[in-house]
């Protein structure tokens, strides 16, 4: 059999099922068995317990290609902790560890797609000397969230921790910190959830970082998100999310405290850039505790 | 890059093998530890324990067997101990505290482990079978629209899906041994 031929046998050589009759059986799809012996395939699997071992392996093979690509590269800065630790060299490294955006679909694809630079300068003029004010030690604010349109984050207390610091020297200058966490639970959808994180990277600029359970279907518009208070009476877009995992940059002088809720929204492509008044799904931003 | 001499000189305790290992596998070991803890900076210490462990624990490594099977396996103690400390935090923390983050993987552990080395041995198998998988698998397209899309015939299409699915199944008989 040459490289590209196609073999429409159901048993090998030897007896056992072909890799044809093998994907078949682990599709499901009808259209696989063509020219093939589904119910003798079948027989055979019940019987030979070494071509059902490979058929329970190709099915969680199929199983896990239909889940999106859950890679993502190493952050920046991780060999250098791990070669830290460890009092190793960090020039140990080859020059590969050292550019950690060489795999697949990560954050880092979304960023440069991000539509909202620009769109929302208005909303950043609004409050630029809101920007937290830098101040010795960690301040908190402490948010009293009430029930968001629909949905309930309860009477307990959302803390928010705002950075600070006046010697404007984080924890490492380049090392990316969790500051706020959300988790974002379904309103107006039956199930869609999520995670965000705020994250400030270390060079002073915030980004959201948002993990959704699904995505929109393209062809019923896109998820949109947005920061806004308990009221929806200050609300702020990131922009879309087009992925299960987008990174969204905060616009610079926000004043977080005034936006203490993530929200997902459902948008249509109508030109229309104000919130759709759908919230998917939505979540109190709270402190995360170093 | 020979990867079984990667890994004897990572077994010998060469600084250089450390860095080609973390190079070679820190992407599979990161998204290993951020699928199961869905936390971007706890997936960050993890995979920071995990080549710390590595490389302690470099002589129990033995240098015939897969370097990312043998990390999978430190990866999936360092995950479990990681939800067993969010287990201990969401004890002791004060009543009506919200418990930020899951105390228990979203998924199985099993279900997330196969996704990462699918996707990764995916992304080593190179054109066209990569593609040709992803199109059939994760994005559910019949045999013959990938065939009209790729100008390519159905029989070839399909003799891509039978080895690519079979190469992949390889990866998780090497992992779970
Ligand atoms: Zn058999």
């Amino acid at each position: 059999m040459t490289e590209a031929q196609y073999s429409d046998e159901t048993f090998t050589s030897d007896g056992h099922l072909t890799e044809a009759a093998l994907t078949a059986a682990a599709s499901g799809s009808s259209d696989d068995w063509d020219g093939l012996d589904q119910r003798a395939a079948q027989n055979h699997v019940e019987q030979c317990s070494l071509c059902a071992a490979h058929l329970g392996r190709t099915k969680r093979v199929i199983t896990a290609l239909a889940a999106p690509s859950p890679m993502e590269a190493a952050p920046e800065g991780l060999w250098d902790r791990v070669a830290q630790e460890l009092q190793i060299s960090s020039a140990a490294s080859s020059s590969t560890a050292l550019s950690p955006h060489n795999t697949g679909d990560g954050i880092d694809a979304d960023k440069d797609s991000n539509p909202t630079d620009g769109r929302f300068s208005t909303v950043q003029q609004l409050h630029p000397q809101l920007r937290p004010r830098r101040s010795a030690g960690a301040r908190w604010l402490t948010i009293f969230a009430a029930a968001a349109a629909g949905v309930v984050v309860g009477a307990a207390a959302v803390t928010w921790w705002l950075q600070s610091g006046q010697d404007e020297q984080p924890p490492s200058a380049d090392a990316p910190t969790v500051v706020g966490d959300a988790v974002l639970e379904p309103v107006a959808s039956d199930d869609l959830t999520g995670q965000a994180q705020m994250v400030d990277r270390g060079d002073g600029e915030l980004e959201l970082r948002v993990d959704l359970s699904a995505t929109a279907d393209p062809a019923d518009g896109y998820f949109e998100v947005w920061l806004r208070d308990e009221d929806a009476n200050r609300l702020m877009s990131l922009g879309a999310a087009t992925a299960e995992s987008t990174t969204l940059q905060v616009p610079a002088g926000i004043d977080l405290s005034q936006y203490p809720i993530v929200d997902v929204s459902h948008e249509h492509f109508d030109g229309d850039p104000t919130h759709s008044g759908t919230t998917l799904a939505a979540g109190p931003m709270e402190g995360v505790d170093e | 890059m020979d990867r079984d001499s990667l890994g004897a000189r990572f077994a010998a305790g060469e600084e250089d093998a450390m860095g080609e290992l973390f190079a070679a596998h820190s992407s599979l070991v990161f998204s290993l530890c951020l699928s199961a803890l869905r936390h971007r900076q706890d997936a960050e210490d993890a995979a920071q324990q995990v080549f710390v462990r590595a490389w302690k624990f470099r002589e129990s490594y033995d240098p015939g067997k897969p370097l990312g099977a043998w990390l999978t396996g430190i990866a999936r103690r360092v995950i479990a101990d990681t939800f067993h400390a969010r287990q201990r935090q969401l004890r002791s923390a004060e009543a009506g505290g919200a418990a930020l983050l899951h105390a228990a993987p979203d998924e199985p552990m099993d279900t997330v482990v196969d996704q990462v080395l699918i996707h990764q041995a995916l992304s080593e198998l190179g054109p066209p079978q990569d593609e040709i998988l992803r199109m059939a698998y994760t994005q559910d397209l019949p045999v013959r629209t990938i065939s009209e899309q790729l100008e390519m015939p159905v029989g070839t299409v399909k003799s891509h899906l039978h080895r690519g699915l079979a190469r992949l199944r390889k990866t998780l008989e090497v992992a779970h041994d």
